[in-house]
């Protein structure tokens, strides 16, 4: 479509674009218009970018036919494999031979012919050439076939591939990279896998022809392609140079090929390679977490004394990770500084961060007694970058992250009642967080996502206190926990909890909309005296029947109070997590058989009037009752 | 990628001709492998799976597949999975056997003795390791396979092995009770 100088031109909206469009073409279709005129009227407005994309629809239809083609050569092409793998007895083989030879050259002659003198079905002409292509795979096929070939699997995929570069590289098409990039993918894997070590030869592939072709062929989905699989290339070769030792530090190399990918992003920050950019930020940024993301893990996980120590770590891995390290320092130092907007620029600043996260590995089988220390890199990482970007996302998904990473504590720790003692406290901690960002105006759904999440972690470990069995077995391995992970877990999650409540003073209702309502008030305190008092009460010895009474008692109590404010605030997140957990407790209550029916009748009965009296009230004192209104 | 394109026909003509040459450089080795090699007949025990690119097929066991290193000749080294291997067998009462394997080709064979060259697949152990000579797979028409299986029991399958100077080994053909088999 020819645009003029855009600002001259009315601006059209999205919608007030594609009604025009739409109707320009029923304009056109029943004769009002002709096309000319058709595109004089497109050619008066400034469209918005996306309808400037595919101006007459001619794209999608083009795509339709790309597809189209190459699914009918691909069929023809696996077609004649098939009658090829039938293995005709009546045909003697050099007729097979020629056969298949004409129709390869065939194939390629009537592509080179339509696309030389019929530009216009040039993915006619790329879909015969791609047939050429499958048919010269059915050739080597058959010539495997007739000499009873064994190796010939992954050597054959091999020799397939590499006699399709010559035509990628010389009519620049994507179809028929795919075709070969696929085939070198299958090769290496089928390599690596069948002979169970690893495949160099693929590097030399990967880094010296398929990276090349991708950038050269201008392919995203290509380079895209590449780099995952370089990815799973790494971690399917270290498996297998490590054995069947796994070790941790099979970890190192894929974190720090992950930062070598975020690294290389800055490389690509000027001129025409941008479009580049974000797939190796993106590539580099998911492999980077999911390595590092790991590491934690392996910390409660008993250190495996078969796996390498690093000692009889091999030469390939010291290699391997060198390299990446290098790498990773050579495209930060590379990358112009005057090319990298902010992403770019915290990119580079977190480079150090990030590799001293990824080198922790190395630490990890010396940390057997402290595994709070096994979160040390994420913390580093999300630290370095809530000051060098001043976003505070990767401090959030490291409190999320501690919920998931809390259960492996208990391969060390030999009594679970630990475990649901911390939980409470994290959930109080939580809670206390979303009032804290609720507090700061601007974080207001960041607020009531952590105060749900807080509520959900206490809750749920409040049920597993309220069970009278699970109570008694708690009871019965009791010791006193010497673990300092415990205590540090401990004193972080009440530090932390207390510290934000010091945060909160004056943020209540009504002097402030949003602030606490004299419920909520009221609840903080209980829910932070909540997991020390029960921990007390199991080392003093405490824990009976009323433990337990007084448990489901405090917990119905404390839910009635949250679903009082969830109405009162019209919060529905808050509304449903009472009403599901106080489903729960008094469902399984009602159904435990282990309890006294003498218990769980006062225990209903003494909620329920709690409940009916404050309803009662509620009702005297509705007027004056405050709904705040969103 | 829209526009007429200037295509080199000289260099469309290599690439074609490059997939042709490739197809026919395996196939001539072969061709020259099957004419030089020493021809051998051995007992085998087939059985019948399918390829998708090659077709239905037997494979090919052979008693020399399978290194008994406690009774041959080897090198001192324990020998490693994908690793490259030379297999000397002799003919002894009408049937060939393995009697040395190394990893380096050990030069000249003795007169009734023929090189192989194979590689280590499974996991070796201490004393014993299997080797794969590329020899293990026949390709049959569709459905055929199965007839020779049926013949396994009650007759003496072999195969034509032809084994080139360097030691790498073909399939000829296949026999029962010293017939070769037609397909037709």
């Amino acid at each position: 479509m020819e645009t003029g100088p855009t600002d001259t031109k009315e601006k059209l909206g999205l919608i007030m674009a594609q009604w025009l469009k739409k109707h320009l073409a029923l304009w056109v279709q029943t004769g009002i218009l002709n096309r000319d005129q058709q595109e004089a009227i497109t050619n008066l407005y400034a469209w918005p970018e996306q309808e400037k994309e595919r101006p007459a629809g001619e794209k999608p239809a083009l795509r339709l036919v790309t597809v189209l083609e190459a699914i009918g050569a691909f069929l023809i092409g696996i077609g004649v494999i098939s009658l090829v793998a039938f293995n005709w007895p009546d045909l003697p083989n050099f007729l097979k031979l020629t056969i298949i030879i004409a129709s390869i050259v065939l194939a390629h002659l009537a592509g080179f012919i339509v696309l030389a003198k019929r530009p216009e079905y040039e993915k006619a002409g790329l879909s015969l050439i791609f047939l050429g292509n499958l048919l010269y795979g059915a050739g080597i096929w058959l010539v495997a076939q007739m000499y009873h070939m064994n190796y010939g699997y992954t050597a054959g995929l091999f020799l397939w591939a590499l006699g399709i570069v010559p035509l990628v590289w010389l009519l620049k098409s994507e179809l028929n990279f795919f075709l070969a990039l696929t085939l070198f993918i299958v090769w290496t894997f089928g390599e690596a896998l069948g002979d169970q070590k690893p495949h160099l030869n693929f590097l030399v592939i990967l880094l010296g022809l398929l990276g090349p072709l991708s950038y050269y062929l201008k392919s995203q989905v290509g380079l895209a392609l590449c780099l995952v699989t370089g990815g799973a290339w790494l971690l399917v070769n270290n498996i297998l140079w490590f054995g069947t030792n796994m070790s941790i530090h099979l970890v190192a190399p894929l974190a720090l090929y992950g930062i070598a990918l975020l690294a290389s992003s800055n490389l690509h920050a000027a001129g025409n390679l941008a479009a580049y950019r974000q797939i190796y930020l993106v590539i580099g940024l998911v492999i980077t977490s999911l390595a590092i993301g790991i590491v934690p893990l392996f910390g409660p996980i008993k250190f495996d004394p078969q796996a390498m120590t690093l000692a009889t770590l091999p030469a390939s891995f010291w290699t391997c990770s060198g390299l990446l390290f290098t790498g990773v320092l050579a495209a930060g130092l590379l990358a112009r500084i005057k090319d990298l907007d902010s992403t770019g620029h915290s990119i580079n600043k977190m480079l150090p961060f990030l590799l001293a996260a990824a080198l922790f590995v190395f630490l990890m089988p010396l940390l057997k007694t402290y595994m709070t220390l096994s979160l040390l890199p994420l913390i580093i990482v999300a630290v370095a970058y809530r000051y060098i970007s001043r976003s505070i996302i990767l401090l959030n998904i490291l409190v999320v992250y501690m919920f998931f990473w809390l259960p492996f504590c208990l391969i060390r720790w030999e009594q679970p009642l630990l475990l649901f003692v911390l939980y409470p406290a994290y959930g109080a901690a939580c809670y206390l967080l979303g009032w804290y960002y609720a507090s700061k105006q601007q974080d207001a759904g960041l607020g009531n996502a952590f105060k749900f999440f807080g509520l959900f972690a206490f809750f749920a470990a409040l049920y597993v206190f309220s069970s009278s069995q699970i109570s008694k077995s708690f009871m019965k391995d009791f010791a006193f926990p010497v673990s300092f992970d415990f205590w540090l877990l401990m004193a972080v999650f009440y530090a932390g909890a207390l510290a934000l409540y010091g945060r909160l003073a004056g943020f209540a209702y009504p002097a402030r909309k949003n602030g606490l309502l004299p419920e909520e008030r009221f609840m903080i305190p209980v829910l932070l005296a909540f997991p020390a008092a029960l921990f007390g009460a199991y080392a003093n010895n405490l824990a009976g029947t009323r433990l337990v009474f007084a448990v489901n008692f405090c917990a119905i109590c404390m839910l009635i109070a949250f679903l009082v404010a969830g109405y009162r605030r019209r919060e529905a997140y808050l509304k449903a997590l009472a009403l599901v957990f106080l489903a729960l407790l008094v469902g399984s209550r009602f159904l435990e058989i282990e309890w006294s029916l003498i218990y769980k009748g006062v225990l209903f009965i003494l909620t329920g009037i709690i409940v009916l009296v404050g309803g009662i009230i509620f009702e005297k004192y509705k007027d004056k009752v405050a709904i705040i209104e969103r | 990628m829209s526009g007429k394109r200037s295509i080199s026909w000289l260099l469309a003509f290599a690439a074609v001709l490059i997939q042709v040459a490739l197809i026919l450089s395996i196939q001539i080795r072969k061709e020259l492998s099957l004419r030089s090699g020493k021809r051998i007949t051995v007992k085998i025990v087939p059985v019948d799976p399918r390829s998708v690119f090659r077709g239905d097929y037997i494979t090919l066991n052979y008693e020399f597949s399978r290194l008994n290193l406690n009774q041959i000749k080897h090198d001192k080294t324990g020998f490693r999975r994908g690793q490259q291997v030379f297999v000397t067998i002799t003919i002894t009462n009408g049937e060939w056997k393995a009697v040395a394997a190394s990893a380096e080709h050990p030069g000249e064979a003795g007169a009734d003795e023929i090189i192989m060259r194979g590689s280590v697949t499974g996991w070796p152990s201490g004393n014993s390791a299997n080797v794969n000579y590329g020899i293990e797979s026949y390709f049959v028409p569709e459905g055929k396979g199965r007839q020779i299986e049926k013949d396994i029991a009650r007759r003496l399958i072999t195969a034509e092995i032809s084994v080139d100077r360097k030691g790498y080994a073909l399939v000829c053909k296949i026999l029962i009770d010293g017939r070769e088999i037609d397909f037709r």
